[in-house]
């Protein structure tokens, strides 16, 4: 399969399981088996994300906390969502998606753990580009851009559209260490963009929009 | 060009270890205009900065700010 070794032997022993379903449903030692089986296949699956994502050169004792890490959140996340398969794919397919899910985020948070978030990134908006006239156009506009963000936004909303446009921040990584939620900071993106348009239209910058929309 | 920086984030943030999920969160109240006492504070606890910060930005006072959103004291009321 990869370079990672083939599935675990319990996990391809029980891959053809007649109904994962009612079997991880019903309390009992076969359900723990069924538990244990998934759990193996959710991190054989994790760990082959993690390596794509070129994690490994960390050293495997790192891949492996990430990819049980990840294996532990996925089984989580799909006994809550159990419910909702409708056999359309094979259990087992369905079930790597949520490895593979789970496996991106944490390697994205990893990523992004123990690094300073820097806020005051402005200056790396890019005012350069490959021919003359497209870098004087990008040039001004970013400039004014620039200006926009230090001007018609509050305090608060810049900081947060930095750390996410400039910085490329992930936005878990940025609401968890705000304590707050993804989409209060969406909502705050939207709300910054939307100003940012306004003044850019009103400069004449950017044409109003047009259609029933307000 | 008239960028306006923050060098004084810039300096905050160069004060801590990278990865001091607190000192970041001080920092970050630190430039919203906490004082020092509660910024240190309030960064030790759940408190929804964010949430904090947007009241701070409509012109809310940061100690009020704060009581706003503190956690409600444990249910005693007959």
């Amino acid at each position: 399969m990869t370079a990672l070794g083939p599935i675990p032997a319990a996990a391809t022993a029980t891959t053809e399981r007649a109904d994962w379903v009612s079997t991880l449903s019903l309390p009992g030692p076969e359900r723990d088996r069924a538990l244990r089986d998934l759990h193996q296949l959710l991190v054989h699956a994790a760990r082959a994300q993690v390596h794509r994502m070129g994690w490994s050169t960390r050293g495997e004792a790192d891949v492996d906390e990430l990819a049980n890490q990840a294996a532990d959140e996925a089984l989580v996340a799909l006994l809550g969502k159990l419910h909702t398969f409708e056999g359309r794919s094979r259990f087992t397919t369905w079930a790597y998606k949520f490895a593979v899910l789970h496996a991106a985020n944490a390697v994205r948070a990893a990523a992004w753990r123990g690094r300073e978030i820097q806020l005051d990134g402005l200056e790396l908006l890019p005012d350069t580009a490959p021919h003359p006239g497209h870098y004087a156009e990008a040039r001004d506009l970013a400039e004014v851009v620039r200006r926009l963000l230090g001007t018609v936004l509050t305090p608060h909303q810049r900081r947060v559209v930095v750390a996410l446009v400039v910085d490329e921040v992930p936005i878990d990584v940025l609401a968890e260490r705000l304590g707050t939620n993804r989409n209060a900071l969406y909502k705050t993106l939207h709300d910054a963009r939307v100003r940012i348009r306004t003044a850019l239209v009103a400069e004449g910058l950017l044409e109003a929009p047009t259609g029933g929309a307000r | 060009m008239t960028v306006h920086p923050t060098t004084r984030l810039t300096n905050c943030l160069r004060g801590h270890p990278a990865g001091d999920v607190h000192a970041w969160r001080v920092c970050w109240l630190l430039e919203s205009g906490f004082s020092q006492d509660l910024a240190q504070a309030l960064a030790g606890t759940d408190i929804d900065l964010h949430a904090l910060l947007e009241l701070v930005d409509r012109g809310c006072p940061p100690e009020l700010a704060a009581r706003i959103l503190a956690p409600l004291p444990a249910a005693g009321v007959g």
